[in-house]
């Protein structure tokens, strides 16, 4: 246990010291991970066997490979087509190390292990042009930016977001996880530099936020399919999850760094650890003496806890090591507003410095405290040898980290699925294995510190804004929501899955006929459940937008896949026949609707549904054939030996979402492209960079917030822009660069002092929403 | 539990209800009868009560008694205006009777394909669904077009699908269906009168059993031939420019069919390939296709009542359904109550059409009847839950008494309330006999309807102004509410108060006076907003904005306008009394803050559409009322400063009224001092 304190003060030094410290991502990390292993090794966790070491070589090899890949991606010096294939390869490299380190038990080749061929083909899907394409504004951008100050400001509680101050509309697992992904990948987060990649290259700082989404949905996949299995068989269980993940919105979420996947990925994970759970004999134990599951779960509970509680703990105490000052200076927590960096730039907010609310209680004996509850959370856990109950907690610890990134639905839905299970089975006793005193504390040490540290800093601000108003105000009333004119029933999510789920919308329908029917397996029953209550929940709720139909995905891509796998079970002709008309009035939405039918899947996931689609991109034979598999799928399924070529045109499908239609809207739904065109002058030109009337997020991320803001609608401070342009010609600077929408390029000009000349340097190819303006004054 | 029967079409066991299957325990005869009963009187019941809509109904009403342009709908009513007289009733009995055959069919299809205990169901169910109901009972065109599409596909389906059927009772059935091929073409055109339904009879003997192949061989190519011959001839329909999204389909039947589509569940769960499920699901398939490429819609409850009537019979679907596809109607009965609720326009939902707006009056009569008829759904589904012999009886019963509650309760309501015909009674009740009646809004036409007798048709506010005033005798004036506010400017400029108005109980007109008789009371709605001096007592003080208003106080009520203190979780009104100064021309708005930082209640009123600024005049008192529900952020309580101001359209920014005397908060916002939150 020493061992492990010498190992932990390593992280501790990196947090405390006073300036940001080179590679203290890495450095931390090298301290944390044999920290964990020490106590594991102080709780009796035994060793692994040496026959694990090569293979565990050769795993941490693949894995330091990946690494490396996606250090130089994000850094822009590995060509888009090359990390296509060099990323799913290394990616696969890892799981085949896994496959040694964690042979099955019968000894099945990695060629059958089924979830092997699940998480290969999510890479393959996942991977290519994940970083390459630009981040979609606002959500992604917006999350980007606070991950971004967590960095700059040193500040990982006080969330912070450019002009408008404390960002509190979202829990802070994201953030978290895009901060960490930023600093192991070597992105710059200093201010004017997130574009700046090595040796000149342009950087891809999108790497850093969608790797650990893409992490999340392999997890969320893989534990499902898992689960699943273990209540019907590989094979079926390996075409729901396929069906999952060649869903639009499972495509398009895997690759959007915000915090949908985090929630529902995790929420999948949850719902697959209790169906293995709800169906594996409570006589079921470990084998004594050798290395488990639950020794994995220790090592997820110490990788969550831990962090936090030392972080706590540097809060009230800073290392500095220069002449004068050597060792540990004790201090009082300080509350720091302002943009890392920019906060004397016009439109900013400015830089103060407060004490904390709650001085009384200092996040040192917050750490106390939260250190305490883990150690016996730690211990409770090691204690347990009971199989059903090692995959209880499991399912909690899944179900907080969800709870972590987007708030109580992470854990109201595995709750409410599990009591209306038991209800309706009859099995009540069930519930007693499912651990809910050891859960609730599991749940609590993940969620609560976060609330804790904030309500201390700033009394009731995150309470009443995140909880009151985001959380709770976003189901009683509309909230930000942008569906003026749209019938908001029940009936404005049958539409989204219906696009969303394309092209197994018929198939989930005949996937949802099976489960309500008297025959249908306990999985189906259990995805069922867990279906309607995800739609209930987001049907119910006031405010609407359409990629919250996500949390009900799921389970009905489960049921469609499940159904893939029975239809050749004497499947119902009128049903059939009505899952391909479904089908085909669900594609000839695509295509009636010119142009804008073909911006149905991007609305999917972003937020101003009236933009409209440029009329110069044109997916429509692409979708024409995706509509065609459509259609036939149902009737293709009285021939067991088509469900592969149904499968692999699924397979197609999703490819081509993921990397071309994603590819070709990105720039018109977000600003990469725009300010990268600032970033290749800015070479040239040391002129300033104003954003003008813009609050679309992209801009303050990729310039890390160094830009002067006007007519953003949330900010009153700073002189007018006509002022602001008149100082900078007599300070001597005779170019402003703007970033704006195309359709204010014209009140533009009418604020620029006279004689000023602007020139729009982009054009609608680069971006027919967003563009640069160069101002000669 | 009961024994599994299992039961093929035409089997002895086929034509008796089971036991536990619905109605299983009453005499056949009885039950037929009791079943035809309920189906008239839902129906035909009080057909008459409710005048003319006029927004919904007074199109059709017209094209059947002036001319014959409004096609078999039109033709259909003046059938009823010839036998019955020219009156709403008239011309709805005809309609009503188009969906009683409708229900006859969709009975007699039931009992020869499946078995008489589902036939019951089917058009019990059927008669019931409020879609269907509503449009009996409306003069709007669908019932034609659900009663003629229900008989041809019911007599094509006996033809084709009937195993047991001798040939004289298949060329009888094969007839029926033929003459309902032709009112649904009269009706609905080739695609869905005439090519739905055959299509689907078509293709269920096609993917029928050989036997049901060979034995409705003739038959069943007839109805593929029909079928071809309808969509050539809808080939010559022009495609629809902008479609609407493939949903809005599921949305008529989800909720025009409530309670009953609740049950679509059970529907799912029940597929099977016999012969009424089969051609019900491809029917209804058929349906939805032609619906949703036409745009239009009102026959998909024909095909709906079928396809949820084959979740009822014991004989094909053997055993207890499950517990969690009970479940799944109990989320679709809240969900579906949810939207009422929440959504006014779907409470009206049933009648198809956007022209039918829900009286604000009958808003709670609706959330009331919905709710009840939500709530006997679920309790149906959960009790069905746990009863394993008479399930399908619970739940049917549960249902059907929620269809009643809502036919003879909310729905029969609505359509008196939103009828002017309660304005005439008034008149005919109120005037003497050289007392006349102007319309302002209202057609001369729903006047006679309303049986009114003759009147004069005004053609704006100015002309009613002078016409209700320029009278030796008292003079009434139906009118649209929308045209109120400014005929009461006029009034109060002549005479210092408002419009006396002495019938005010429909949603829609009004029946004003030039002046009240004794005993006579006002009923205006604008006796609320517009008065002639304040109420004492006002909290606040007195602030000056622009030389144009004063801010005389506010005041804070509960719903059923008593006094009280804000409430963090109670809604309250606000009240705040402004007298005018001088007429200012309206672009503004009034709007009030009540601040606790950093979260803020804020509400404006924009234009004041119940009495446009404009209309304003010196003297008149406005009050301000402010539905106020004040968010989460407010729990616990306190006192918070109040704010109200006037601001310049769009109000958008802070461009404001400046505040000329009195409290300024600097941004010209007067500043009413602390409110007290409970």
């Amino acid at each position: 246990m020493l061992l492990a304190v010498a190992f932990g003060a390593v992280p501790f030094a990196v947090m405390a010291w006073k300036e940001p410290v080179p590679f203290g991502f890495h450095v931390g990390l090298l301290g944390l991970l044999p920290a964990i292993a020490c106590i594991l090794h102080a709780l009796s966790v035994p060793l692994p066997p040496r026959t694990m070491l090569r293979p565990a070589i050769a795993t941490g090899s693949a894995a330091l490979a990946f690494w490396a890949l996606a250090v130089l991606a994000a850094q822009g010096a590995l060509p888009s087509f090359v990390s296509a294939f060099a990323l799913p390869l290394a990616f696969v490299g890892v799981l085949a190390g896994l496959d040694a380190v964690f042979p099955t038990e019968g000894g099945r080749p990695l060629a059958r292990r089924h979830g092997f061929w699940l998480l290969a083909i999510h890479a393959v899907l996942g991977l290519p042009r994940l970083g390459t394409i630009g981040l979609f504004d606002p959500w992604e951008a917006h999350y980007g930016e606070v991950a971004r100050e967590m960095i700059a400001r040193g500040d990982w509680i006080s969330t912070f977001w450019a002009h408008e101050g404390w960002f509190t509309s979202k829990p802070v697992l994201l953030m978290w996880m895009q901060a960490l992904s930023m600093r192991a990948l070597g992105v710059h987060h200093e201010p004017g530099r997130m574009l700046e990649g090595a040796s000149g290259a342009l950087a891809h700082p999108e790497w850093a936020l969608r790797l650990p989404i893409f992490l999340v949905s392999g997890v969320g996949l893989y534990v499902l399919y898992k689960g699943t299995a273990k209540v019907m068989d590989r094979p079926r269980a390996l075409l729901g999850a396929l069906v999952l993940a060649t869903t639009p919105y499972w495509v398009f979420l895997s690759r959007q760094s915000i915090t949908d996947m985090p929630l529902v990925g995790f929420l999948a994970a949850t719902m697959g650890c209790l169906l293995l759970a709800l169906h594996t004999p409570e006589s079921a134990r470990v084998a004594p003496g050798k290395l488990h599951g639950g020794h994995a779960l220790l090592v997820g509970i110490l990788l969550v806890v831990l962090p936090q509680v030392l972080y706590l703990a540097t809060r009230n105490v800073a290392l500095a090591w220069e002449p004068g000052a050597h060792g540990f200076d004790w201090h009082a927590d300080v509350v720091r507003a302002g943009s890392g960096g920019n906060c004397t730039l016009p439109g900013q907010v400015p830089c103060t410095s407060a004490p904390p609310f709650l001085l009384r209680f200092p996040p040192v004996l917050q750490a106390a405290l939260w250190a305490t509850l883990g150690a016996g959370l730690v211990l409770m856990v090691r204690a347990e040898t009971r199989v059903a109950r090692l995959y209880a907690l499991a399912a909690w610890f899944f179900a907080a980290l969800a709870t972590m990134a987007k708030g109580p639905a992470g854990l109201a839905i595995p709750i409410g699925t599990v009591l209306g299970y038991a209800a309706l089975t009859g099995r009540w006793r069930s519930l007693v294995s499912l651990m809910p005193v050891v859960g609730v504390l599991l749940a609590a040490l993940f969620v609560v510190p976060w609330y804790v540290a904030t309500y201390a800093r700033h009394g009731r601000l995150f309470v009443d804004e995140l909880v009151l108003r985001h959380m709770l105000g976003r189901t009683l009333d509309h909230l930000h929501d942008t569906n003026e004119g749209d019938d908001t029933s029940f009936r404005y999510y049958v539409a989204q899955l219906g696009y969303g789920l394309f092209p197994w919308s018929g198939l989930v329908l005949l996937g949802a006929a099976r489960a309500l029917g008297r025959h249908a397996t306990r999985a189906e029953r259990f995805f069922l459940l867990w279906g309607l209550l995800a739609f209930g929940l987001v049907t119910v709720m006031g405010t609407k937008f359409h990629h919250y139909a996500f949390l009900a995905v799921p389970p009905l891509a489960m049921l469609g896949g499940l159904g893939l796998g029975r239809l050749a079970e004497r499947p119902k002709a009128p049903l059939l026949v009505v899952a391909a008309t479904l089908a085909v009035f669900v594609a000839r939405d695509f295509f009636a609707r010119e142009p804008d039918g073909q911006a149905l899947l991007v609305h999917l996931f972003t937020y101003q549904y009236a933009r409209a689609w440029p009329g110069f991109l044109d997916a429509r034979a692409p979708l024409l054939g995706i509509a065609l598999l459509a259609v036939l799928l149902p009737l293709a399924a009285r021939f067991r030996r088509a469900v592969p070529w149904v499968m692999a045109g699924g397979l197609v499908s999703a490819l081509f979402l993921g990397t071309v239609y994603l590819a070709r809207t990105a720039p018109h739904w977000g600003q990469h492209d725009v300010l990268a065109a600032y970033e290749a002058r800015r070479a040239e030109s040391s002129a300033p960079l104003v954003a003008y009337q813009l609050n679309w997020k992209g801009e303050n991320f990729y310039t890390g917030n160094r830009l002067a803001i006007y007519g953003a609608g949330g900010g009153a401070w700073g002189p007018p822009l006509r002022q602001y342009a008149t100082d900078l010609a007599a300070s001597g600077t005779h170019t402003l660069f703007v970033v704006t929408e195309s359709s204010r390029v014209r009140s533009l000009g009418g604020e620029m002092p006279p004689g000023s000349r602007t020139e729009v340097l982009t054009t609608e190819a680069d971006s027919r929403q967003f563009c640069l303006v160069r101002v000669s004054l | 539990m009961a024994p599994i029967v299992k039961s093929r079409p035409g089997s002895p066991t086929a034509r008796a209800p089971e036991p536990g299957g619905v109605g299983a325990r009453l005499p056949s005869g009885w039950l037929d009868a009791g079943t035809f009963a309920l189906c008239v009187l839902l129906l035909f019941g009080g057909i008459g009560r409710a005048g003319l809509w006029e927004s919904v109904e007074l199109d059709l009403a017209e094209h059947a008694r002036t001319s014959l342009d409004g096609g078999a709908a039109a033709r259909a009513v003046a059938l009823g205006y010839r036998l019955f007289g020219v009156s709403a009733a008239g011309g709805r009995v005809v309609l009503a009777a188009c969906v009683l055959a409708g229900a006859l069919a969709i009975f007699a299809l039931s009992a020869c394909l499946e078995d008489v205990a589902t036939a019951r169901v089917a058009a019990l169910l059927f008669a019931s669904t409020p879609m269907v109901f509503v449009h009996a009972r409306t003069l709007r065109g669908d019932a034609l077009s659900m009663g003629a599409v229900a008989v041809a596909f019911a007599g094509l389906g006996i033809a084709a699908l009937d195993e047991r059927a001798s040939l004289g009772k298949r060329v009888p059935a094969l007839l029926v269906g033929v003459l309902g091929l032709g009112a649904g073409y009269a009706a609905e055109g080739p695609l869905l009168g005439v090519a739905a339904p055959s299509a689907a009879i078509g293709l269920a003997w096609l993917l029928g059993a050989r036997e049901t192949r060979r034995r409705g061989a003739v038959f069943g190519v007839v109805a593929l031939a029909m079928a071809i011959a309808g969509l050539g001839l809808a080939s010559r329909i022009p495609t629809i420019a902008a479609p609407l999204p493939f949903d809005h389909v599921l949305a008529e039947v989800a909720h025009g069919c409530f309670p009953w589509s609740a049950l679509l569940p059970l529907a799912l769960a029940s597929t099977s390939n016999r012969p009424l499920s089969r051609a019900a699901w491809l029917f209804a398939t058929a349906v939805f296709a032609a619906q949703s490429w036409l745009q239009r819609g009102g026959v998909l409850p024909v095909a709906f009542a079928v396809v949820l009537a084959t979740a009822f019979t014991r004989a094909r679907s053997p055993g207890p359904w499950s517990r969690f596809a009970l479940a799944a109607v109990v989320a679709a009965a809240i969900l579906l109550a949810h939207d009422f609720r929440s959504l006014p326009q779907k409470d009206l939902a049933a009648y198809g059409t956007t022209l039918a707006e829900l009286p604000t009056s009958a808003k709670a009569l609706a959330d009331r009847g919905y709710a009840v008829a939500a709530v006997l759904v679920a309790a149906g589904a959960v009790g069905a839950a746990y009863l394993a012999r008479a399930q399908r009886a619970w739940l049917f019963g549960a249902t059907l008494t929620a269809a009643l509650v809502l036919r003879f309760g909310f729905f029969a309501s609505v359509a008196s309330v939103a009828s002017p015909k309660g304005v005439f009674d008034s008149y005919t009740r109120l005037r003497d006999p050289d007392e006349p009646l102007g319309l302002l809004g209202i057609k001369s036409t729903t006047a006679l309807y309303g049986g009114a007798g003759a009147a004069t048709e005004l053609a704006s506010s100015q002309d009613a102004h002078a016409w209700l005033v320029g009278g030796t005798t008292r003079r009434f004036l139906a009118l649209r509410r929308a045209e109120l506010p400014a005929l009461n400017a006029s009034y109060r400029a002549a005479f210092g108060r408002n419009l006396p108005v002495v019938d005010a109980t429909s949603s829609d007109a009004l029946l004003a006076v030039d002046h009240l008789a004794p005993l006579e009371t006002s009923q205006s709605p604008l006796d609320a907003l517009v008065l002639d001096t304040a109420p004492a007592g006002l909290a606040g003080g007195k602030t000056t904005f622009g030389d144009a208003l004063e801010l005389l106080g506010y005041d804070v009520v509960d719903d059923e306008r008593a006094p009280a203190s804000l409430s963090a979780t109670k809604s309250r009104h606000l009240r705040v009394y402004f007298r005018v100064l001088r007429p200012f021309g309206g672009g503004h708005c009034t709007f009030v803050h009540l601040d606790r930082s950093p979260a803020r209640f804020s509400e404006e009123h924009r234009e004041w559409s119940a009495y446009p600024m404009s209309l304003w005049r010196a003297g008149d008192v406005l009050v301000d009322d402010y539905a106020v529900r004040l968010p989460p952020a407010f729990r616990g309580g306190g006192d918070y400063p109040l704010y109200v101001g006037v601001g310049v359209l769009p109000c958008s920014d802070d461009r404001r009224m400046p505040i000329t005397a009195g409290a300024n908060d600097g941004n010209h916002r007067a500043a009413l001092g602390k409110v007290h939150v409970e």
